[in-house]
């Protein structure tokens, strides 16, 4: 069943990009990936998913509504940034309450006693109950990267929106991230839209994969499909290219490996 | 015999003004009110070019003739005080000014109320106003003030003429107020222009700047600069350097042969203002009471007919300069070429 | 289809806050601006500036200002290179004395500098010097009193944030120490350098009470200014310098501007740890404490000053300056620099933290029109800004009360507050606002809970700003007091022009202490709140 279904958007941005006329959709618990070099409008795409931007035209609907003129906090979407966006003046614990008791989907039902057991929850599941009272610049990048998922799962969204969530994180880091990631969305059965400009993440996370340039989608399919059926010679190169420097870089890898043992 | 009458009758009264000054001085009375006057505020507010003693002695005297008026004596750098008037126009809270320069005060004349119903003859000739929009209060005399200790270490003598100020060895030690922000400044230059004429003044002023320490903007500064031992020789007030010297300071006041420059002071109120009876009533007491006291007092040099003051250490005899044609256009013209 | 709905909806009450702001700036710098600069309309302006003795204020001005300035700099690297690098403990307190000089009108350094240094100064006659420091060399050892503090703290800054990567990658090659100063310290530092410069030149440049005091026979455009203006009541003339003097500022603004821009991304890294070295930190421990001296010399020869009965001539302690002053109202006038700076500093500081937000976190087009009105106030002298304030707002029913004295004194120190409330929020997390509203927190709620506690510092830093230019402020605030509204330190050049020094001695430390106790309370705050 379609979560998202998006009809005809179109949206100028930065100082020259364009979205051209893009439709699609988003499938109920998908982890969808959306893939494509800077600049090319995928973080655009997510900003309108979410309302943080109005497209100039185009209209977005979900579970069969039409979301395009609600403004973010109605559409019970939650989004998790590159930078974390954390309070950095609260602690970690604060952050996860504060974001209960103010949030206007959130605040009814919670009150400060059954907002920190709710918070101390979710900061459970993310493996952060050790840190509860550090201030955020206290942690380390992984570790602020989860509160800020555990902030964003604790309202209960039925979508999370990522934004390139571990370019600023170190290999390991990610590669724990994401599959902690993966066993979240299964958990809890979130639909989830992934931004990266790294393939082998969005191999490695997704259900489903859309390759973008330049404001056009130029295939919306699985990665079994993308590598053995591309849609046109972008998608081909796009992806093979990748795989060969994958390949490359494993191969090297071994290389040095043996020449060190 | 009508020949007889008309030459007794004339030398009567040739008399009469040649010896004005030892006449009985004249009593001033302020002018009759005609119209109804405003007293819904008790509030006046005096600016005050007069020194800060002087001041305090109006603020005391007024306290006693006006106890239910609130009134405040500010004292503002003359300069400062026509700068004021001169950008704030009428709306001002200035209810009077007391001693501004006569050359700032015409620049002001439009903002002025009129005071000619003020009965001038009380006044010494070149103490009228004409326009009758201020009447004098004070003339600042001017004189050549050394601290001979200071002279006395470097191994100097006392200068006896202007061309000895000129002399190498006072380099550096002779003081002189602005004369484009100082009207004691300016009525040193004004005098030797009468004196010398324009050029030649000038250029002894050209020489005179090699020898200044520093032409300060107030007039009052030269004296002190002088009490502080800054300065040798200044060019300054002949007042204020009796008043230092009668609290212990070791100045002593010469006059060279040019005779002594002065100014003339005068006070008004802005004009919208003397429609109030508080500033009315304090006015009329600057004129008949307050303006003879303070020159009683504090600035003896003549204002009035027939008002003879003596204070201790004051120079007696002055003989002054000639100050004719001080116009403020003059003023104007002239210091639009001073460049020292 | 059009979603017209929602865009109005997100910005239409940022933009029309925006327009507010902009109107507000129209009428408290542009409109008073633009209505002095009509009396120039009057003036023979190509006359004015060719004549001999605007050309030679003109040298003058440039001459002393540029030594001064490099006198300064110079002063301000050594210095903050000897706290900022090195192992010298008590550096709070050493910043602290070091910035006294920061606290009392410039015009009183001039005092503190006749007072040692002049014709019959003790320092003068102790050393036996003669000549006295009236003209050139005063206005620069005056000028380079009072500006090296700023160029300090802004050096001290820099040298404390600056990366230390390179330093150790010099240290494995080997690289010579004066090597590694002009490879890696001195390119790092000309970025900085230049903001430094041009801040410090901007503010000796349009001084008028050093040179007033001390400059003698030596006269610069702002004396000129004051002359024109207050002696010969020539509005328009005085506009002409006023606008000459705006250039050098403007130049200082566009410079630090462009590069700002560019430097945004040097933070990152390790901040440099000095080694060990006894010898290195002794000679600091040496060359701070010499400049410490030489510093409070001024300070310290007027605090005596100001409880002496008549200087030279009755050396004998007494309280009767204290007196006078009191007498003449000095209380009552101090409790109107504190009503002044207690407001400004709220005031000023709430309207600089909204506008910075404006501009800082909510980019429009608009918003770079309002971060230029915001600044410009850093080019323009308070003579300038106070005289246009008379002529613009003299019919206005705020002139003559305090209203007019707040607003005047919130704009003449608004830049510096401002600019450093916009870099803070600019640099605090980009996100946050949108992750509010995708979390569905209200906009003002993240203001008040998130943004405002993390710019705590700046916020307080800014209100001791104001408040400290508050009380020590004479040229914007000197045209537009009246007796019942004047500030305190306006009484310096009541004294001043009376050459009653030790009243005005008397009265610039009761500003310094004023401005030495609101310092201390901020301190104070700033370190309960860490």
């Amino acid at each position: 069943m379609d979560k998202i279904i998006v009809e005809n958007l179109s949206k100028a941005f930065g100082s020259s990009g364009v979205l051209h006329d893009l439709s699609f959709s988003i499938r109920e618990g998908e982890f969808l990936s959306i893939l494509g070099p800077s600049g090319c409008g995928k973080t655009t795409i997510l900003r309108i998913l979410i309302g943080l931007e109005s497209p100039d035209s185009g209209a977005i609907y979900k579970d069969g509504k039409e979301i395009t003129r609600l403004p973010p906090y109605q559409r019970n979407m939650g989004i998790v940034f590159q930078n974390y966006a954390l309070f950095e003046n609260m602690s970690v614990l604060q952050n996860v309450e504060y974001a209960l008791l103010k949030s206007s989907s959130t605040k009814a039902e919670y009150n400060p006693s059954t907002a920190r057991s709710k918070a101390k929850l979710m900061l459970d599941i993310v493996g952060l109950t050790d840190h509860l009272s550090k201030k955020p610049r206290e942690l380390s990048g992984g570790q602020q990267q989860r509160v800020a998922i555990a902030r964003t799962l604790a309202l209960n969204p039925d979508v999370i929106l990522f934004d390139e969530p571990m370019s600023a994180l170190d290999v390991d880091t990610r590669l724990s991230l994401r599959s902690e990631l993966k066993e979240l969305q299964k958990h809890f059965g979130t639909t989830m839209v992934y931004i990266t400009h790294d393939q082998e993440e969005a191999f490695a996370l997704s259900d489903r994969i859309m390759v973008m340039d330049a404001g056009v989608i130029h295939q919306l399919d699985t990665p079994h499909n993308l590598i053995h059926h591309p849609a046109d010679d972008y998608v081909k190169c796009f992806v093979i290219k990748n795989i060969d420097i994958k390949i490359n870089s494993l191969i090297q890898y071994a290389q040095r490996r043996e020449e060190f043992l | 015999m009508k020949h007889i009458m008309a030459f007794v009758l004339s030398a009567l009264l040739l008399m009469a003004s040649g010896f004005s000054a030892f006449a009985e001085p004249a009593v001033p009375v302020a002018p009759e009110r005609t119209a109804e006057l405003n007293t819904d505020s008790n509030k006046v507010v005096i600016y005050s070019g007069a020194e800060e003693y002087r001041n305090e002695y109006f603020k005391q005297r007024l306290s006693e003739e006006f106890p239910d008026y609130d009134i405040v004596i500010e004292y503002m750098p003359t300069g400062n005080l026509a700068a004021k008037l001169a950008a704030e126009g009428t709306d001002t809270d200035m209810d009077i000014f007391y001693d501004l320069d006569f050359s700032y005060a015409g620049l002001v004349e439009q903002y002025l109320a009129d005071v000619s119903d003020y009965d001038q003859s009380i006044y010494v000739d070149d103490c009228k106003v004409a326009s009758g929009k201020y009447l004098a209060a004070t003339r600042n005399g001017g004189a050549i003030i050394v601290n001979p200790s200071v002279l006395e270490a470097k191994g100097l003598d006392l200068p006896t003429s202007y061309q000895d100020l000129l002399k190498p060895e006072y380099k550096g030690l002779v003081s002189m107020p602005d004369p484009k922000s100082s009207g004691t400044g300016y009525m040193f230059v004004k005098s030797l222009v009468n004196v010398w004429g324009e050029e030649e003044a000038f250029d002894y002023f050209e020489a005179l700047s090699e020898n200044i320490l520093q032409f300060t903007s107030s007039g009052s500064g030269p004296v002190n600069a002088l009490i502080q031992g800054e300065a040798a020789i200044g060019l300054g007030m002949t007042a204020q350097a009796v008043t230092a010297i009668n609290e212990g300071a070791e100045l002593e006041i010469l006059f060279f042969e040019e005779g002594s420059p002065y100014s003339l002071y005068g006070y008004a109120m802005p004009e919208g203002k003397e429609v109030r009876k508080a500033v009315k009533d304090v006015f009329d007491f600057f004129y008949t009471t307050l303006v003879l006291e303070d020159k009683a007092l504090f600035y003896p040099e003549q204002v009035f007919i027939g008002q003879t003051n003596e204070i201790e250490n004051y120079p007696t005899d002055i003989a002054y300069a000639d100050m004719s044609n001080n116009t403020t256009a003059e003023k104007t013209r002239l210091l639009e070429n001073w460049e020292f | 289809m059009r979603s017209g709905g929602l865009s109005v909806r997100k910005w239409s009450p940022a933009a029309s806050l925006k327009l507010l702001l902009c109107c507000f700036w129209l009428f408290s710098i542009i409109l008073p601006l633009l209505r002095m600069l009509s009396t120039i309309a009057t003036v023979d302006v190509a006359s004015v500036i060719t004549a001999r003795k605007f050309s030679r204020a003109f040298s003058h001005s440039i001459a002393a200002s540029t030594v001064s300035t490099m006198i300064s700099v110079v002063l301000a690297g050594i210095l903050s290179w000897c706290v900022a690098r090195t192992n010298i403990r008590h550096k709070t307190i050493l910043n602290t004395l070091i910035t006294v000089p920061m606290l009392i009108p410039s015009i009183s350094h001039g005092m503190g500098l006749i007072i040692i240094l002049g014709a019959n100064g003790w320092l003068a006659r102790l050393l036996g010097l003669t000549g006295g420091i009236y003209g050139f060399w005063g206005i620069v050892i005056g000028s380079v009193m009072y500006s090296f503090p700023v160029a300090y703290l802004m050096l001290y800054d820099v040298l404390l944030y600056e990366d230390a990567t390179p330093y150790e990658a010099a240290d494995v090659m080997g690289l010579k120490a004066a090597d590694r100063f002009f490879a890696i310290t001195f390119p790092y530092l000309r970025k900085p350098l230049i903001s430094v410069v041009f801040a410090a030149f901007t503010m000796i440049i349009t001084d008028y009470g050093v040179p007033l005091m001390v400059g003698g026979k030596y006269t610069t455009l702002p004396v000129m200014m004051y002359q024109d203006v207050i002696g010969m009541l020539d509005f328009g003339k005085g506009s002409v310098i006023g606008m000459i003097l705006l250039i050098p500022a403007l130049i200082a603004c566009i410079l630090d501007m462009a590069n700002r821009d560019k430097g945004n991304a040097a933070f990152i890294g390790k901040p440099y740890t000095p080694k060990d070295n006894r010898l290195r930190d002794t000679c600091a421990i040496l060359i701070i404490g010499f400049l410490i001296v030489l510093i409070f010399l001024p300070i310290g020869s007027f605090a005596v000053l100001g409880f002496i009965n008549k200087y030279p001539i009755d050396m004998t302690l007494s309280l009767s300056n204290i007196t006078q002053a009191v007498h003449m109202g000095a209380l009552k006038y101090l409790c109107n620099s504190l009503v002044i700076a207690s407001v400004v500093s709220v005031f000023g500081t709430a309207l600089a933290v909204f506008n910075a937000y404006m501009t800082a976190r909510n980019k429009t087009k608009m918003s770079y029109v309002l971060h230029l009105m915001s600044i410009t106030s850093l080019a323009i002298p308070g003579i300038v800004l106070g005289l246009s304030y008379v002529m613009f707002f003299k019919k206005s029913p705020i002139y003559g009360t305090f209203a007019i004295l707040f607003l005047v004194n919130s704009m003449h120190f608004f830049a510096s507050p401002y600019l450093m409330a916009y870099n803070t929020f600019g640099k605090i997390n980009e996100n946050l606002e949108d992750v509010g509203s995708t979390l569905g927190i209200p906009h003002f709620l993240i203001i008040r809970d998130v943004l405002l506690p993390q710019a705590a510092g700046t916020i307080l830093e800014m209100v001791s700003y104001f408040f400290v230019n508050c009380m020590m402020t004479i040229s914007a605030v000197s045209f537009l007091s009246n007796v019942n509204t004047k500030p305190v330190a306006l009484m310096i050049t009541q004294f001043e022009g009376q050459m009653q020094l030790e009243c005005a001695a008397f009265v610039s430390l009761l500003i310094l202490v004023v401005n030495i106790i609101m310092k201390y309370a901020i301190f104070l705050i700033k370190k309960k709140l860490s």
